[in-house]
């Protein structure tokens, strides 16, 4: 379990880290030419002006605190829902780049089973104040 | 606190169920306030991608926030509602600036009952976690 949390720390980290900074340094000369529901979807989070911005910086903030180890339970969680709708977009809108989706839906969820002792508080079924 | 909990809380889970439930059946009638161009692009795009409102969001409101309303897994569903608050501000802050009070309020909800379970979530914020 050790070895398959490191694994799955590392590339999620480095996948968040490396297209959240492309977002805002355009290093990837390799931009997929999306059509029909899936341009529509991303021109319209596109149109919305913040939204960009906001996904990437907590793609990158995410990504290098799963990188540098520090913080790791919660930036798992974090990311869960931007791993979701990766998969999501590529599996129902864009099915070509599914293994995108599957490549941090896998990581993430086997993150989330490592650090389980760390959600136990989160998951009280009858919580008090 | 306990009252201001219980408040926040039916508060949070009424919006959320109400709006959620409102996607499917459409009973509000109120017209919607008109939107700036980004706004009705942002929306559209959602639309327009056939899952996000259907079976993500909508369900995920009207069904989850079922949640709070009867206080079972109240800690959790406070995080997993707070990506949508967060945008739901934000989206009524920069695009839509008649709706900022509905924004906000929904906001503060969420931020009150995340301190309000805060002992919850101590586990969560572990520097360097162990395997």
């Amino acid at each position: 379990m050790k070895i398959t949390v490191l694994i799955s720390r590392i590339l999620l980290g480095a996948i968040y880290l490396i297209f959240g900074l492309d977002y805002f340094l355009h290093f990837i000369p390799y931009q997929p030419l999306h059509t029909g529901a899936a341009q529509t979807f991303k021109s319209g989070l596109v149109a919305a002006g913040y939204f960009y911005p906001m996904l990437k910086l907590i793609q990158i903030v995410a990504g290098l605190s799963l990188l540098i180890n520090r913080y790791a339970p919660f930036a798992a969680v974090v990311v869960f829902p931007i791993s979701l709708n990766v998969l999501l977009f590529h599996t129902l809108l864009a099915p070509s780049g599914w293994l995108m989706g599957v490549t941090l839906i896998v990581p993430n969820l086997l993150l989330g089973w490592g650090y389980r002792k760390y959600y136990r508080g989160m998951f009280t079924a009858i919580p008090v104040i | 606190m306990k009252i201001a909990v219980l408040i926040a809380r039916i508060l949070l889970g009424l919006i959320f169920v109400v709006f959620g439930l409102n996607f499917f059946f459409h009973f509000i009638t109120m017209a919607q306030p008109p939107m700036s161009a980004p706004a009705t692009a942002f929306s559209g795009g959602l639309f327009g991608s056939g899952y996000f409102f259907s079976i993500y969001e909508s369900y995920r409101d009207s069904k989850w926030t079922f949640f709070l309303l009867i206080n079972r897994y109240t800690a959790l569903f406070v995080v997993v509602l707070f990506p949508i608050s967060l945008n739901v501000f934000l989206f009524h802050a920069i695009l839509v600036p008649s709706g900022i009070p509905l924004g906000t309020m929904v906001l503060l909800l969420n931020l009150f009952l995340a301190f309000a379970y805060r002992k919850y979530y101590s586990s969560l914020f572990t520097v360097t976690p162990t395997v």
